[in-house]
C-alpha cells in the first residue's frame, strides 16, 4: 500500500544542510499498524510528513497505492491528502470556534460531499469515538482525551485507506492515552492502516510492527507482538 | 449549521472570522468606507456634473459656432468661434430647412402679474424662445403645451409658464387660456411646464448652468415688437449699434443668442455644415467673418466637453479623493496581513485536511470581499453625509449633491475590488503556508 524507496529530505539553510532523511526505504502493506520510533530529531516526523504528502521529499521514490507520490501539484497532492489519508496529531488541532459537529466537517466540505452525506459520515464517525451526544460542545468544553477521539473522528470521516498519528497520546494522561490507544486499534481492525510516529514503548508495543528511525535512516526493526517475531519487518534498506 | 454551497460555507466562515476579531474588522471597514466615503461624494458630483443631460436626443441635436470675426487680430488666426450668434445670422438660419427642428433662444428678465387677481408682481427670469425649444429639449408640460410654429410666425402673444411661475401666479391651478402680465405685456398662457432642469443646462451655458428654468417663456418671433434686450447671460458687441434704436441693435454685429438644430441623420449634418460653410463664404464677400475659417458644429457631448463645465479643480479634487482611497486602502492590506499572519495554524491544519491553495484563497477573498462590501455600505452612509454637508454649504450644488442607484452600485463594486486588490497579497501570502509548518505548534 505504501512504499517508499531510497527517498531522502534535505532542510537547507544559508549556512547549514541538514539530512533528515537519507536513502529511506520502507514498505507498509494495506492493514497494517505500524509504529514509527527512534529518539527526537531522527527524522520520524519527517517520515509522516511525506506520507502524508504535508512535505515534499527531495529523491528516491513513494508510491501510495500504485501511484507515485512524486511531484505531484498543489491540486493532486490536496485531493489526495483529503480523500485517502487522515491525520492525528499530539496537540488535537481542532478549530477552537467550531463546535465538534463542525470540527467533523472541514475535510468533508473539501470532499465536495452533499450535506445529507457530510451528516451522516459526521455522525457515524463521533458515534464511532462514543461522541455523538456532544455534536453541539465546542473543543474547549471536553477533557484532552476527547478531543483527541473528535481528531480521530474527524480523520476517519473521511474513509481513508491510511491514518497517520503522530504521538497521539502524547498531550493526555495514561488512562486518556489507553482509551485513544483501544480505539486506534479497533479502527485498525476494521482495516484501516495506521503508522503511527511514538516515543512511548507501551504504544509500540500495541502496533503490529515496529519500524526504528535513527539519523534518517530506518536503523532496526523490532517487532513486541509474538505472532510479529514470526514475520520479518519488510525494510527495504 | 449545515451549509451546501461552498460560497455560503465561505461567507459564515468570513463571518465567524469578522466575529473572532472584532476590533480590527471594525478597523479595517472603517478605513475602506472613509476613503469610499470621500471619493464617492466628489465622484457624486462629477458624475453628474458630466452626465448626459438630454440622452435621447444628444445624438441628433446641434449647436453651431460661426468663426464670425469682422477682423483678424495678428497672432490670433486661431482663434475659437463665437459660441453665441447675431440675431441676423440667427434668422438666415432659422429659414433653412435642412434641420428638422430648431431653437433661438435667449434670456431676459420681466416683471410678472396675474391680471386678474391680487398677487403681488415678481422679477423673474423670462425667456424667448422658438418653439423648437420645447422638442428639442425634451421640455415636460404639466397643462396644455408649446405654441405652434404658426402662432410663431403669427406673433400671437402667447406664453408657457414654469411650474414655480405657475404656482405663484395661479396657485398652481391648471391656468392654460388665462392672462399673465409679463414686462408690460398681456400673454394667453397656452401650458405650463413640469420641473425641468437637465444638468448641466447645456443650452443656456451663459448663466448658471446649475440652475432651473425659471419664470416663463414667450415666442421668439416677439423679440422686435416688444423690443426686449437680452439682460441676463452673455453678450457681446463687437461694434457699436449705428443707431439708438432697437433695430439698430438687432442689425449690429452683437452675439446674444443660443442657437441649436436637430440634424437626426450623418447626411443632414453634413448638408447642415455645407450651409454654414456657404453663409460664411457669402458673409466674407460682405466684408464679414474674416480670417480662417473655422465653422464648428458640436453634438450635445461634444458641446459639453468644449465648454469645459467641469473644470481642472473638479479633476484635481478626484485625484486627491482617488489618493486618499488609496492611503486607506494601504492601512487595510497592514491590517489584512495583521489578521492573516494571526491564523497561520489555522491555515496550515486546513491544509493538512485536504484544502487546496485554489480553495483557501477563495475563502480569503470571500472574507475580504464581504469588508469591502461592508465598507461600502459605510462609505455610502459617509458619503450622503458629504455630500449632505456640501448642500450645506452650496445651495447651487442641490441637484448635484444626489445619489442615484447607478452610483450606489459603484460604490459597492469600487469598494469590493478595491479591497479584493489590496488583500490579494496578504491573502496569497497566507496560502502559501506549508501545510505541516504550523501543525507541532499548536
Amino acid at each position: 500500500m505504501l512504499i517508499m524507496k531510497g527517498v531522502s529530505k534535505i532542510y537547507r539553510t544559508d549556512l547549514i544542510e541538514t539530512h533528515a532523511l537519507r536513502d529511506f526505504s520502507v514498505e507498509i502493506s494495506a492493514g497494517d499498524f505500524v509504529a514509527v520510533t527512534g529518539p527526537s530529531g531522527s527524522g520520524k516526523t519527517t517520515l509522516l510528513n511525506i506520507a502524508g504528502l504535508l512535505e515534499s521529499f527531495d529523491g528516491g521514490t513513494y508510491e501510495l497505492d500504485s501511484v507515485d507520490m512524486f511531484g505531484l501539484d498543489d491540486d493532486d497532492s490536496s485531493k489526495i491528502r483529503n480523500e485517502q489519508i487522515g491525520f492525528i496529531f499530539q496537540s488535537f488541532n481542532l478549530m477552537p470556534d467550531l463546535n465538534l459537529f463542525e470540527n467533523v466537517d472541514v475535510p468533508l466540505r473539501y470532499r465536495g460531499f452533499k450535506a445529507a452525506e457530510r451528516k451522516r459520515r459526521i455522525e457515524e464517525s463521533l458515534e464511532r469515538v462514543g461522541l455523538s451526544g456532544r455534536m453541539k460542545h465546542l473543543p474547549s468544553q471536553l477533557s484532552g482525551g476527547q478531543q483527541q477521539r473528535v481528531a480521530i473522528a474527524r480523520a476517519l470521516a473521511g474513509d481513508p485507506k491510511l491514518l497517520l498519528a503522530d504521538e497521539p497520546t502524547g498531550n493526555l494522561d495514561s488512562l486518556m492515552a489507553r482509551q485513544v490507544l483501544d480505539l486506534l486499534d479497533d479502527i485498525n481492525r476494521a482495516g484501516t492502516t495506521i503508522v503511527m510516529v511514538t516515543h512511548d514503548d507501551e504504544l509500540a508495543r500495541r502496533a503490529r510492527r515496529n519500524v526504528h528511525v535513527l539519523d534518517g535512516k530506518v536503523d532496526d526493526g523490532t517487532s513486541y507482538h509474538s505472532q510479529q517475531a514470526e514475520r520479518p519487518i519488510e525494510v527495504m534498506a | 449549521m449545515l451549509v451546501d454551497s461552498n460560497l455560503a460555507y465561505d461567507l459564515q466562515l468570513a463571518l465567524n472570522s469578522v466575529k473572532k476579531t472584532p476590533v480590527l474588522s471594525a478597523l479595517m471597514v472603517a478605513a475602506i468606507g472613509i476613503g469610499i466615503g470621500a471619493c464617492m461624494t466628489i465622484i457624486t458630483i462629477f458624475y453628474l456634473m458630466t452626465a448626459n443631460p438630454n440622452p435621447d436626443n444628444s445624438e441628433e441635436i446641434y449647436t453651431y459656432a460661426l468663426h464670425n470675426h469682422l477682423t483678424v487680430t495678428e497672432g490670433q488666426e486661431d482663434e475659437r468661434p463665437r459660441l453665441m450668434s447675431t440675431y441676423r445670422d440667427a434668422l438666415y438660419i432659422l429659414e433653412s430647412d435642412i434641420p428638422t427642428d430648431q431653437s433661438v433662444h435667449y434670456q431676459s428678465w420681466a416683471v410678472y402679474r396675474n391680471s386678474e387677481d391680487g398677487v403681488n408682481p415678481f422679477w423673474e427670469l423670462y425667456r424667448l424662445v422658438t418653439p423648437g425649444f420645447f422638442s428639442l429639449f425634451d421640455v415636460p408640460f404639466l397643462y396644455g403645451g408649446a405654441w405652434t410654429q404658426e402662432q410663431e410666425d403669427s406673433k400671437v402673444m402667447v406664453i408657457v409658464l414654469t411650474r414655480e411661475t405657475n404656482d405663484r401666479l395661479f396657485g398652481g391651478e391648471n391656468s392654460v387660456g388665462r392672462t399673465v402680465e409679463a414686462g408690460g405685456e398681456f400673454y394667453e398662457v397656452v401650458g405650463v411646464m413640469d420641473h425641468f432642469k437637465p444638468l448641466p443646462k447645456y443650452f443656456e451655458f451663459d448663466s448658471g448652468v446649475f440652475e432651473e428654468i425659471s419664470g416663463a417663456l414667450v415666442p421668439f418671433s416677439l423679440t422686435p415688437v416688444i423690443e426686449l434686450m437680452k439682460n441676463s447671460g452673455g453678450r457681446s458687441c463687437i461694434e457699436t449699434p449705428e443707431g439708438d434704436d432697437f433695430q439698430s441693435y438687432l442689425d449690429a454685429e452683437c452675439h446674444w443668442l443660443h442657437h441649436w438644430v436637430r440634424l437626426p441623420t450623418p447626411e443632414k449634418r453634413e448638408a447642415f455644415a455645407e450651409m454654414l460653410d456657404n453663409y460664411s463664404l457669402e458673409q466674407r464677400r460682405f466684408g464679414r467673418f474674416q480670417g480662417p475659417f473655422n465653422n464648428r458644429l458640436f453634438n450635445l457631448m461634444e458641446w459639453l466637453e468644449y465648454l469645459e463645465i467641469v473644470d481642472g479643480t473638479m479633476t484635481m479634487l478626484i485625484g486627491v479623493a482617488l489618493m486618499f482611497l488609496i492611503v486607506c486602502l494601504l492601512n487595510t492590506n497592514a491590517l489584512l496581513f495583521a489578521k492573516f499572519t494571526g491564523r497561520s495554524a489555522e491555515v496550515s491544519l486546513k491544509r493538512a485536511l485536504g484544502c487546496s491553495k485554489k480553495r483557501l484563497l477563495r475563502q480569503h477573498l470571500v472574507e475580504i470581499g464581504l469588508v469591502g462590501l461592508v465598507g461600502g455600505a459605510l462609505g455610502l452612509l459617509l458619503a450622503l453625509v458629504g455630500l449632505a454637508g456640501i448642500k450645506l454649504l452650496l445651495t447651487d450644488m442641490d441637484d448635484l449633491a444626489n445619489m442615484n442607484t447607478d452610483l450606489v452600485a459603484i460604490a459597492i463594486t469600487a469598494s469590493i475590488i478595491s479591497t479584493l486588490i489590496a488583500g490579494l497579497y496578504p491573502a496569497w501570502r497566507t496560502c502559501q503556508i506549508a501545510p505541516a509548518k504550523y501543525l507541532k505548534s499548536q
